[in-house]
């Protein structure tokens, strides 16, 4: 009969460890990287998301007279700056010390996380919504004025935008969650900052 | 809480045998425990001390892995699994005790949940009062739990000890 001594029970069970951690860690990496593309993605669709809107604006569509470009622009670099500026400083501080990789990993993720998605995305999309709005407006307003340009066209334009937008989220998203796409996602944006 | 970087170190194999006794298929057994790692330190901020880190950090890994067996398909198989690892490669003293961890590991695994969970932690060391803290059950409940476990457990070794070697 089997005689279940605590303390031998607990020396084999702490005897080993049935999952590679240091993997799980650099695995964790992977998921950060995968962030810094989303990160990179929002980033760039943001300021095409402000180009879109200067060129509304110059072309007359809004009443706005390229204010509105003026502050998503404004906002986006700053936000900007906030993220390089945090990802420095957590770079400096982690990056040379291979105890502290988890910390500096999950570091770039929380400045990733927060700056990445809440302004890079956030920011354009309220801009989007009021141009939407500021288009709808303008075109009850101009109605078939011969040099009005045309709203419709710029609401269209838009839209494709938003669709980027969509799009890139449900990417990230799937490949967040599926494992052999992290693995080929690491390969192809190796080297990406 | 302690220094980050101390952390992972200290508490990692924990989490490590927590996530196996949750999901035995290994490639999931990685996912599960980057998974609790990352709810970890989602919720440091949230640490105030009340209970041990470890114990702090037990409770975090039980309930992500309690959602994992959820969204999950458990294959309940019968008998022993091929895949078993053994990761003492070594003399043959190692490798014994490396296949006894392993059929440690597969009859914990197939203790029912609640038994399940208080079987991890009592191996890991935690007294009935740590168990209490971290599965949010009375310490009377947890007693009653690691004396029934210990019991199923002690049925379930005996079937291996006596079965086909």
């Amino acid at each position: 009969m089997t005689d279940l001594n605590d303390d031998l029970l607990r020396r084999a069970w702490q005897s080993g460890t049935p999952v590679d951690m240091d993997k799980v860690a650099r695995r964790l990496t992977s998921v950060n990287r995968q962030h810094r593309l989303f990160n990179q993605l929002a980033f760039s669709a943001g300021w095409m998301l402000t180009a879109l809107l200067a060129a509304t604006e110059a072309a007359g569509a809004l009443p706005t007279q390229g204010w509105l470009t003026a502050l998503s622009a404004s906002l986006l670099l700053l936000a900007y700056v906030l993220h390089v500026l945090a990802r420095r400083n957590l770079k400096r501080r982690y990056s040379d010390d291979p105890a502290a990789l988890m910390d500096f990993t999950i570091g770039r993720l929380r400045a990733g996380l927060w700056l990445g998605r809440t302004l890079y995305l956030v920011l354009p999309v309220a801009v989007l919504l009021g141009y939407l709005a500021g288009g709808l407006i303008a075109a009850s307003l101009l109605g078939g004025a011969p040099d009005a340009p045309s709203p419709i066209l710029a609401a269209l334009m838009t839209t494709f935008m938003l669709m980027l937008i969509i799009s890139g989220l449900r990417i990230a998203r799937r490949r967040m969650r599926d494992l052999s796409a992290l693995k080929v996602a690491q390969k192809d944006i190796a080297g990406c900052m | 809480m302690q220094a980050d970087e101390d952390w992972i170190t200290n508490h990692g194999g924990m989490i490590a045998r927590i996530a196996a006794s949750y999901e035995r298929r290994p490639a999931l057994q990685e996912e599960l425990a980057q998974e609790i790692l990352l709810a970890v330190w989602r919720a440091k901020s949230t640490f105030r001390g009340e209970a041990s880190e470890r114990t702090f950090i037990a409770r975090i890994a039980h309930n992500v892995s309690i959602s994992h067996v959820r969204r999950a398909v458990r294959h309940r198989a019968g008998e022993l699994a091929d895949e078993v690892p053994d990761s003492s490669p070594g003399p043959e003293i190692q490798a014994d005790l490396a296949l006894k961890r392993a059929r440690l590991e597969h009859a914990v695994q197939r203790l029912p949940l609640p038994m399940m969970q208080v079987m991890t932690l009592f191996l890991e060391g935690f007294s009935a009062a740590e168990i209490a803290a971290a599965l949010s059950i009375s310490q009377a409940n947890a007693e009653v739990r690691i004396s029934r476990a210990k019991s199923a457990l002690k049925t379930r070794m005996e079937g291996h000890r006596d079965g086909p070697e």
